[in-house]
């Protein structure tokens, strides 16, 4: 009996495992690494495209037209390597470079070959000024020591610990010209769009059910076409609401041009494209809700009404007294994933304005420190603190739902 | 409940209404992509059935770059399909064990499973993109389909652990009566009973793969490798400068089989999705 015991539990752990082993490995790790990153200066000087110490700088220099200007760190790789200031890199591992932009992108791509460990040091032709032929260098990849003090300057070149400096620079008011600070305004924001959202996603959704649920004839029928929107790619479905909104070609504005109203600027002014962005993910987020309502409205016993219809109830006190209380467990549940899900809806709001960013919740200007500053700490202190206002969101909510299922 | 005849008109309106609302931005679409150029550009006239319905978007789309638009969707195939394997035979296994036993860390992987719903996928990009590389899968499908079923997991394990709490424990126990292993109860009476959620949870994970774009464009390069999506995107729109018409086009081709596999399956998958995937 005993082996069969522990046999068992030892299963048990074999159909969990599977999935744990990735989770852990491809979401746990990074995500723990991220928030370590938010405590570390990995920002541009200190992110990996530069461990050369070679960055591309604008313009060209006079007899350097035909490749990039390059900017080397003093003390770094390539200015021990001879390279000066004002150098212009002509090949990078027997590519020819252009521009700036091919510049960065090569030695992007030689970064990604180093960490797949099919390169080990880079072979770079560069021109200096007066020179007449470039001359060669093969510079290895430094690898900076990591500096666990806590630094408290974030321009050294070096990367180690800055403490709660990230944090700060997010939620301490700095000398911002006027306003509310960046930080506050965008929580507010973000807190406005999932209010609005997950509100007309539960309120439509809903209504859709009840409806539904009545099943008239073709109700099969009305239910398959409502649930599209959730079968369309998300980035067809944003390319969609796009091309409607468009200002000059778009449907909406072509109707209000034929109805003699002026035409609305939707996604070129703030307000209007947090109506187009609300109304797109209004429109795709109905059908997860519906859905959901459906099956709970489905488990509802039907003598309950009947019942009820005998007594003499309205429609309305069904719907507040027996509906409602007994779809609240189905509810609670899909309101906290609608919150969270809408909370950091990157999709809809960077598809929809095609990168634009005239309407920036938390999520999108987490993205946007990173890939237009390279501020990956600044990211990643983002990213940690929107996972602790879900978390604290989350246990005030199922707070609240316990302390409501002890009075009822 | 019994409907007056009032009733029924209303609720046929009402969700008739609804109906058009849902599908409209699908057909705009699809009137787009057989729309003529000159058509496309139109600030004062509407017209839903194109006027003179002209193939060429389709044409331009398909033979683009010798061809490359195939090779895309080709690549989403694969990884899509890879990925809904995986993420499957993943989830279920979990979505098992949470629905019927407690174990010593239950608790614990759960709300794991809720945190990582919370972080804000696009900053996890850059550890996983390091974290790739390291494992020198960068840039390969493999890597990409590593990401996206684990990414795809804890919704399907959601989804799999409800419609597995529908079917009636008494069952397992018969099983072990007449002498099944553990493994035995789960693959020979509960995923036979659930057919229907594992077929809906397959193809929500089968859409995460097919939809996902920021991964797809952080980690691969080349253009031979693109997904539909970031491939798309680069042939034919950005900030700047969208071609509708193949924009068009290209978007109907990328949702026709997705949609299809919907309308087919749709009675499996709503059947699935309404009876178990709700209770959390």
């Amino acid at each position: 009996m005993r082996p069969k015991r522990l046999w068992r539990a030892l299963a048990i752990y074999l159909f969990v495992i599977p999935a744990m082993i990735p989770m852990t490995l491809i979401v746990g790790v990074p995500l723990v690494q991220t928030i370590f990153f938010s405590f570390t200066n990995l920002h541009e000087k200190n992110f990996s495209l530069w461990t050369l110490g070679l960055a591309p700088a604008e313009g060209n220099t006079a007899g350097c037209d035909a490749g990039a200007r390059a900017r080397v760190e003093k003390g770094g790789p390539a200015a021990r390597a001879g390279m000066t200031d004002d150098c212009c890199v002509v090949e990078i591992n027997g590519e020819t470079v252009r521009s700036s932009p091919a510049l960065r992108r090569l030695l992007g791509k030689a970064q990604r070959e180093f960490l797949n460990k099919k390169i080990s040091a880079v072979d770079i032709a560069y021109q200096l000024a007066g020179d007449a032929s470039p001359r060669h260098a093969s510079m290895k990849f430094d690898r900076q020591p990591f500096d666990w003090s806590v630094n408290p300057d974030r321009n050294r070149s070096t990367w180690g610990m800055v403490g709660w400096r990230n944090y700060r620079d997010i939620l301490v008011p700095g000398n911002e010209a006027g306003g509310t600070p960046t930080f506050y305004r965008i929580l507010g924001i973000t807190a406005l769009w999932t209010f609005i959202n997950v509100a007309l996603h539960y309120i439509i959704g809903l209504g859709l059910a009840l409806l539904l649920n009545r099943n008239v004839p073709g109700t099969r029928f009305y239910r398959v076409l409502l649930l599209l929107p959730w079968a369309v790619p998300v980035y067809v479905s944003a390319f969609s609401w796009r091309w409607l909104f468009n200002n000059q070609y778009g449907f909406i504005n072509v109707i209000l041009r034929k109805l003699s109203v002026s035409p609305v600027p939707w996604l070129s002014d703030s307000l209007w494209t947090f109506v187009a962005v609300t109304v797109t993910n209004v429109w795709l987020g109905i059908p997860f809700m519906m859905v959901s309502l459906l099956a709970g409205l489905q488990t509802i016993p039907g003598d309950l009404y009947e019942a009820a219809e005998i007594d003499g109830c309205t429609r309305w006190q069904m719907l507040r007294t027996i509906t409602l209380p007994l779809l609240r467990p189905v509810s609670l549940t899909i309101i906290l994933l609608g919150a969270i899900w809408t909370f950091n809806m990157f999709n809809v709001i960077w598809l929809v304005q095609g990168g634009g960013n005239m309407v920036e919740i938390l999520a999108t200007y987490a993205f946007r420190l990173f890939r237009d500053n390279q501020d990956y700490a600044g990211a990643a202190a983002y990213g940690t603190i929107i996972l602790l206002l879900l978390l604290i969101f989350s246990m005030f909510y199922l707070r609240i739902i316990r302390r409501g299922e002890q009075t009822v | 409940m019994k409907l007056s005849l009032f009733d029924k008109i209303v609720t046929h309106l009402l969700l008739l209404l609804a109906v058009c609302a849902a599908v409209f931005p699908i057909l705009w679409i699809v009137s787009t992509s057989f729309k003529e150029r000159n058509d496309v550009y139109q600030t004062t006239r509407i017209e839903l059935i194109p006027p003179k319905p002209s193939l060429d978007a389709y044409r331009e789309v398909l033979t683009m770059n010798n061809g490359i638009f195939m090779r895309w969707f080709a690549n989403s195939v694969m990884v899509a399909g890879v990925t809904a394997l995986i993420g499957v035979l993943l989830a279920a296994g979990a979505a098992y064990a949470f629905s019927r036993f407690k174990f010593r860390g239950k608790r614990p992987m759960i709300f794991f499973f809720l945190l990582t719903q919370m972080f804000p996928g696009a900053v996890l990009l850059v550890p996983l993109y390091f974290l790739l590389a390291r494992a020198g899968i960068l840039g390969t499908f493999t890597g990409l389909i590593l990401a996206y079923s684990t990414v795809g997991l804890p919704f399907g394990v959601w989804m799999l652990k409800g419609y597995f709490d529908t079917i009636p424990q008494t069952l397992d126990e018969a099983g072990i009566v007449d002498g099944l292993s553990l493994f035995g109860v789960f693959w020979r009476i509960v995923v036979p009973l659930s057919l229907p959620g594992i077929a809906v949870t397959a193809f929500f994970t089968f859409l995460t793969a097919w939809n996902e774009y920021m991964f797809a464009l952080a980690f691969m390069t080349g253009e031979q490798n693109y997904l539909l999506p970031v491939g798309m995107a680069a042939a034919f729109g950005d900030q700047y400068q969208t071609f509708w018409s193949l924009m068009a086009a290209a978007s109907v081709l990328t949702t026709l089989p997705v949609l299809i596999v919907f309308v087919l399956a749709q009675k499996f998958l709503v059947g699935g999705l309404t009876q178990g995937g709700v209770k959390g």
